[in-house]
């Protein structure tokens, strides 16, 4: 059997497993939140994130899996040998799966994109010294890190005052929500809107200039505003024929178009983490060391079937233990939440930014918190988080380099 | 499993405040029976009570413990620590006046001077009507944190702590006439005997006066 064969196989596996396991924990806290509230099934969950995961990792997740596959590492840099590049880049997946591995084990809030960056880093480093690795885009992508969840927690904190200002508060919060509600629905489509047509995926045509995507994002947004209307009120008509005034039994239903939303806005990020690498060995192989060659939708279809299968067949269990430990999350906070992080984490994929869901949601949460509409935070968990910023990296980056350099000692 | 949404928003330790609330009214329940034995002059009852009460006062100070156990200081909270810590002395001080109560009536035995029984039992149903609304009041924290301290729930909350107040001062106006009666009848009294009705009369205002604490506790909590 042909060495390059071995690699590609290995690495196909090791990008299998890091999908798994994107599926099986990012994901599954991304969509714990609605199943926490009821907005949906676990069976339910599981569709909609097989659904929106791949749209998104179809649609918009190609710029991100270019940053991972070609933005942090200087091909050139590394040396014209396609093997070094292919070798590197499965030692990157294997060392960010390990890492994985043993944070799930003990249970660490670490993310699945510094893993795999930090990965990619080492491996730079090792293979073509420090300047092989863009320090610029490494650190647009670190300071990325700490601005999305404090950026999602602000969304959070002020849309989440304007809801409680404009409708939990009103004395006719039903009433009130069925006003409001429609432009909550526009803005959502309008984000979604902008975020594929903008500089979106040229083999569908959908790459338009902001000048063009933006009258288009802005009228569909209007359009899903407008159709909302007549939606929303017979939904709040059947709640109250059922006898109930209860506002958040209008948030469950909107929150289903936020939960779908981020899984959109997951599989737009996260799919990269696995096909970042896998593309770049594939094309190493296949092509040789060129940044010209596009990511293959076929490597992308793996990513999003891994993923799926994470979910179905792990990411359950870690769904049904959220859904059941996050009950103060009402769905009218965890619209908000969802609402917040999706919308960082789909700007930050336009950006090409490979950011942490998780982190985004955490952050969002929290700024829900700020509002006092919690009943309590464990802060310890924020704290784990920024220890997890400076532990991964280094360690992903260190993991990475060894198992790079024993492999370059084999071949 | 890597589930920092799950550790993130734990459960609030705040509406385990009406656990100790009610631990604490299971206590102070005690003193309008004491009242009563008193007024009855049944020492051997007033001495059951008493133990009673002693021992629920244990069984309160067990679930105030609980609760401060469940408050570590990494837990963000949508009110000052500080504010609920000093909420759950205030809700455990009333308790802790009810045991009291008991033990002055077991140090040495009273009889109610003629003409202040009436007042007397007026005065402990006033004490309790107070104790009553603050317990209620406690009972509103989960629909606050629901409301996030604002809204209709925070306006319900405002008038139920007027409403503490209110009844506040009728029990201490009517603390104010019983130790008038008391004092009319000083002469007919011991002077120890005299001391020891304004030590009892004392304590079960205390145990109204707390109770208005615990609302204004509430009153910090919804200020915006």
């Amino acid at each position: 059997m042909e060495s390059t064969t071995v690699i590609l196989a290995v690495a196909t596996l090791a990008g299998l497993y890091m999908a798994w396991n994107i599926g099986a924990n990012d994901v599954a806290n991304a969509m714990g939140t609605s199943v926490g509230s009821g907005a949906l099934t676990l069976r339910g969950a599981i569709i909609v994130a097989a659904i929106f995961e791949f749209g998104g990792a179809m649609l918009v997740g190609g710029t991100v899996t270019e940053t991972v596959r070609q933005g942090i590492v200087s091909l050139e840099a590394v040396g014209g040998d396609p093997m070094i590049l292919a070798l590197g880049m499965t030692a990157c997946l294997l060392a960010a799966a390990v890492w994985l591995h043993v944070a799930t084990y003990f249970g660490w809030p670490v993310s699945t994109t510094h893993s795999i960056v930090g990965a990619v880093v080492g491996f730079g480093i090792t293979a073509g010294g420090v300047s092989a690795v863009n320090w610029g885009v490494m650190g647009s992508i670190v300071a990325s890190w700490v601005v999305s969840p404090v950026l999602g927690g602000v969304i959070a904190y002020l849309l989440f005052r304007l809801l409680r200002n404009r409708v939990l508060d009103d004395d006719e919060p039903i009433e009130a929500l069925t006003r409001f509600g429609p432009w909550l629905i526009s803005v959502l489509g309008f984000v979604l809107t902008l975020s594929l047509l903008w500089k979106g995926l040229k083999p569908l045509h959908l790459n338009l200039p902001i000048h063009v995507a933006l009258p288009v994002a802005v009228s569909a947004g209007v359009v899903v505003g407008l159709v909302s209307i007549p939606i929303l009120k017979r939904r709040t008509r059947a709640i109250e024929e059922g006898g109930s005034h209860d506002p958040e039994r209008v948030f469950l239903f909107l929150q289903i178009l936020t939960a779908c939303f981020v899984a959109f806005a997951h599989g737009s990020n996260d799919v990269a983490n696995a096909v970042g690498p896998l593309s770049a060995v594939y094309g190493a192989i296949e092509h040789g060391v060129s940044e010209q060659v596009t990511v293959p939708m076929g490597m992308l279809v793996v990513g999003a079937v891994g993923i799926v299968i994470g979910l179905a067949t792990y990411g359950y269990k870690v769904m049904a233990t959220i859904g059941k430990e996050i009950t103060a999350l009402t769905p009218s906070r965890g619209f908000v939440a969802e609402f917040a992080a999706a919308t960082t984490i789909v700007a930050a994929s336009k950006l090409g930014l490979p950011v942490s869901t998780t982190h985004t949601l955490v952050g969002a949460v929290v700024g829900v918190g700020f509002t006092r509409s919690l009943g309590a935070l464990d802060l310890g968990v924020v704290r784990g988080i920024i220890l997890s910023w400076f532990i991964t990296v280094p360690f992903a980056a260190l993991l990475a380099a060894g198992l790079f350099a024993l492999a370059r000692l084999a071949i | 499993m890597r589930i920092p949404l799950a550790h993130l928003l734990v459960k609030s330790p705040l509406p385990r405040i009406a656990d100790q609330m009610k631990a604490v009214a299971a206590c102070v329940d005690r003193v309008p029976e004491l009242i009563q034995a008193l007024v009855d002059g049944d020492q051997p009852a007033i001495e059951r009570l008493a133990r009673d009460a002693s021992s629920l006062e244990g069984e309160a100070d067990r679930v105030k413990n609980e609760v401060r156990g469940s408050m570590p200081v990494r837990l963000y909270l949508p009110v000052d620590r500080r504010d609920v810590l000093r909420l759950i002395a205030q809700v455990d001080a009333m308790a802790d006046c009810a045991e009291d109560v008991g033990v002055i009536l077991t140090l040495r035995p009273l009889t109610v001077p003629e003409g202040c029984e009436t007042l007397l039992v007026l005065f402990v149903e006033r004490v309790m009507a107070t104790v009553e609304s603050a317990s209620r009041l406690v009972d509103t924290t989960d629909s606050l944190i629901k409301s996030g301290f604002g809204g209709r729930a925070a306006e319900q909350v405002r008038a139920l702590i007027d409403e503490v107040g209110r009844r506040e001062h009728e029990a201490d106006k009517l603390q104010d006439q019983c130790a008038k009666v008391i004092f009319k009848a000083e002469k007919e009294l011991s002077p120890v005997a005299v001391f020891m009705w304004m030590k009892l009369l004392n304590k079960l205002g205390d145990i109204a006066n707390h109770a208005e604490n615990v609302g204004d506790q509430y009153r910090l909590f919804i200020a915006a």
